[in-house]
């Protein structure tokens, strides 16, 4: 009987639905299971299965993604042609009548296991016809909008010009409103609209419009150079403190070299005289665009919905729309946390990020050295570092007498050559570093890999191109390859934080379950992965069911982490 | 607006109108962007009688940026770095605060002159600034050794005047 089922699973069935299956057909035979599990793909008499494979992964709890997908369907079908259609019928076919071969069954299998999860009727009667055309999910999209750095400018005085607009001001004034307000506008109407006074006093608009430029002003010197300022060349602001245009010129461009925009003070001694952009537009105006930037650079720097793409030369601004976004996604495809301003780290949190880089800080290079050149005290548990020949020791600390190569006492100490299963005994540090050691190697590998793939992004374009070229498929036909892409990249970049994740949740049922997600998740995003990494005309169907399913249990492990598994465990 | 100008500008009327306890000029009249300023030590203070010298170098973009001041005499002051170079807010340019405690209202602005520094300088002579010490020990003798830290200054005073 055991036979029979290691044998079904050995051809790549899930372990549960074979049992399943050997039950049903009561134990007769391999022949009999496997027919009995693709009469279950026919008949869509999926219930007992649920049941046996489902454990843990919480049905989607919402209808919303549910919807999503099937009006994704119903595009699809108006978009496809029939033959398209049929051909899919024919590979399923194929498939259903061969022999199960164990790669395309174990994809079948764990298909048809991730579809029962969706168990909504409705939804099956939909996509049941086109089992293997179902759309690739859209999963995951963050609530953040981008925007690009051409057009950051452009955003930042579209906001200013809002507010000159409601608040009746200049645009000088706006902008340095909006400043003191941290580009919060919301809070700057409000408060405006209390004091209008108070608040312009407090944002340090004071006459910030009466300034001069280029006038005459008899019996005035340039306050700099000294140069008379008759000949049509004085500017300055309500404060008074003259000087020529080439004062002001110099005085300006240096400080937008150092970085400064928008808020800068009066060229005099103490003076706090804000300049207004309308002047720097006028006295510098080869400048102006650079002071542009800045002013934008403080758009995104100071206002505390926005953060800046991390990416080398991506140079991206990312704004939450809600304050309880903690992710936002820009266009070049990488994902931040909001909090920490680092890659988003879903499903650890910030405070385990914290801890865990800090361990890798401490850890990982003297813990190596550790491990591979001391051993532990088998009393005091002290890392010990042998500096001779004799494997006689003593420890420093506690005085214990032991044997560098079993480890036993010295004393009575005999049978040091015989190997001991049982007695494979190893100290608590050394079992918490060994620990750390597997959760960083995993969490590394991820990482090198992530980085791998995130190559794939390129090359994916010029895949989709060939197959087009080459076998006259039509664009809607192949440019879900550019979503299986993006899917593997969050698969693995989870998957590399599941590893922190994992390091910090306690042991009991909740980790057993998080694990098995996560062991279920690393499967198929290997799947995927190889068939990303070779994707050709041939595999496209099988790109497509797999990114579904890798979306799917992705979706399956981060929401059990954030309602099932923490409600007994960690804090979040 | 060239520095050059500027600085001739600024010569001329430092000589023309000199100030008491004060007196610069340029070491070499062919390079206006090296100048030798004498300052005498603020009646009333342990600096009293002494003659100190300190030259200042300006850069090319001079009144935009502010120039340097280095001491050559010897000096033992609470500001000034063991090496002669005078920490004062307001020869900092805006953009920098090495010691981010000085307000940028009273760093270098364009309309400071060689005058207006040395006045500074001589004000910060009389009253150093404790919260900012460029020469620890210095501070330190001031805060906790007022007697010795006369002594110190008085040694100087004398060498200035080349009577040690």
């Amino acid at each position: 009987m055991d036979d029979t089922l290691a044998q079904l699973i050995d051809m790549g069935f899930d372990p549960s639905v074979s049992q399943l299956a050997l039950e049903q057909t009561n134990y007769q035979g391999v022949q009999q299971a496997i027919e009995y599990i693709y009469g279950l793909s026919t008949s869509n008499n999926l219930s007992g299965v649920k049941q046996g494979s489902t454990i843990g992964q919480t049905p989607p709890s919402s209808q919303q993604p549910l919807q999503s997908q099937k009006t994704l369907v119903d595009l699809t079908q108006g978009n496809n042609n029939s033959s398209n259609l049929t051909k899919t019928h024919v590979a399923d076919q194929q498939l259903t009548s061969n022999k199960p071969k164990s790669q395309k069954t174990s994809l079948k299998s764990s298909i048809r296991e991730s579809s029962e999860t969706n168990s909504d009727d409705e939804y099956y009667q939909d996509v049941d016809d086109y089992e293997f055309d179902v759309p690739v999910q859209e999963i995951f999209t963050t609530n953040n909008s981008v925007i690009q750095a051409r057009e950051l400018i452009k955003t930042a005085l579209v906001e200013i010009d809002n507010i000159t607009n409601i608040t009746e001001t200049s645009p000088s004034e706006a902008t340095l409103l909006l400043l003191h307000f941290q580009w919060n506008s919301n809070k700057l109407l409000e408060r405006y609209y209390e004091d209008p006074d108070r608040v312009k006093q407090q944002a340090g608009v004071k006459a910030i419009d009466q300034y001069k430029i280029k006038i005459n002003v008899p019996g005035q010197d340039c306050i700099i150079c000294g140069d008379s300022l008759d000949q049509n060349n004085g500017s300055y602001l309500s404060c008074q403190h003259y000087a020529c245009s080439d004062c002001w010129d110099g005085f300006i461009t240096n400080k937008i070299k150092d970085g400064e925009s928008i808020g800068m003070t009066c060229l005099s001694f103490k003076c706090t005289n804000i300049i207004p952009d309308i002047f720097v537009k006028e006295v510098v105006p080869k400048q102006y665009n650079k002071y542009l930037e800045r002013l934008a650079q403080t758009f995104v720097d100071k206002n505390p919905n926005m953060r800046w793409c991390p990416v080398a030369g991506c140079g991206n601004a990312l704004k939450a729309d809600s304050k309880a976004e903690t992710v936002a996604s820009c266009t070049c495809g990488f994902k931040i946390c909001f909090k920490c301003n680092q890659e988003s780290h879903i499903p650890a949190n910030c405070d385990q990020m914290k801890q865990w880089k800090k361990k890798c800080e401490d850890d990982s290079e003297t813990a190596n050295w550790i491990q591979s050149n001391t051993q532990d005290c088998p009393q005091c548990h002290s890392s010990i570092e042998k500096n001779g020949g004799c494997n006689h020791m003593t420890c420093k600390k506690c005085k214990h007498e032991f044997c560098w190569v079993c480890l036993g006492n010295w004393k009575n100490h005999s049978k040091c050559n015989t190997f001991d299963k049982d007695k494979v005994s190893k100290s608590e540090s050394k079992k918490n570093l060994e620990r750390y050691l597997f959760y960083f190697h995993r969490f590394n590998i991820h990482e090198q890999s992530k980085k791998f793939e995130t190559k794939l992004r390129a090359s994916t374009l010029e895949t989709i191109m060939s197959i087009q070229n080459k076998k006259d498929k039509r664009w809607i036909d192949v440019k879900f390859l550019i979503q299986s892409t993006e899917i593997l990249i969050q698969c693995r970049r989870t998957l590399k934080y599941t590893y922190v994740f994992g390091f910090y949740l306690p042991d009991g049922a909740e980790k057993n379950l998080f694990e098995y997600l996560q062991n279920d998740l690393e499967k198929t995003t290997e799947h995927l992965s190889g068939l990303l990494e070779k994707a050709e005309d041939k595999n496209i169907f099988d790109i497509k069911e797999v990114t579904n399913l890798a979306s799917t249990k992705l979706r399956h492990l981060l929401e059990g982490v954030e309602e099932g598994l923490t409600l007994g465990g960690t804090k979040r | 607006m060239s520095a050059y100008k500027r600085l001739m500008q600024e010569y001329k009327e430092i000589t023309l109108h000199p100030t008491e306890g004060i007196a610069a000029g340029p070491l070499d009249e062919d390079n206006l962007f090296l100048w030798e300023a004498v300052i005498m030590g603020p009646v009333g203070t342990d600096y009293e009688h002494g003659l100190y010298i300190a030259q200042l170098t300006f850069p090319t973009d001079y009144p935009l940026s502010p120039p340097k001041m280095v001491f050559t005499s010897e000096m033992f002051h609470p500001n000034i770095y063991p090496n002669g170079e005078v920490c004062i807010s307001i020869l900092h340019a805006p953009g920098e605060d090495p010691n981010h405690y000085e307000s940028s209202l009273e760093r270098w602005s364009p309309v400071q002159s060689v005058e207006t520094i040395l006045l500074s300088v001589l004000s910060m002579i009389s009253e150093p600034n404790l919260d900012s010490p460029a020469n620890i020990e210095a501070a330190k003798l001031w805060r906790e050794d007022k007697k010795r830290y006369r002594e110190k200054v008085r040694h100087l005073v004398k060498k200035s005047l080349e009577l040690d």
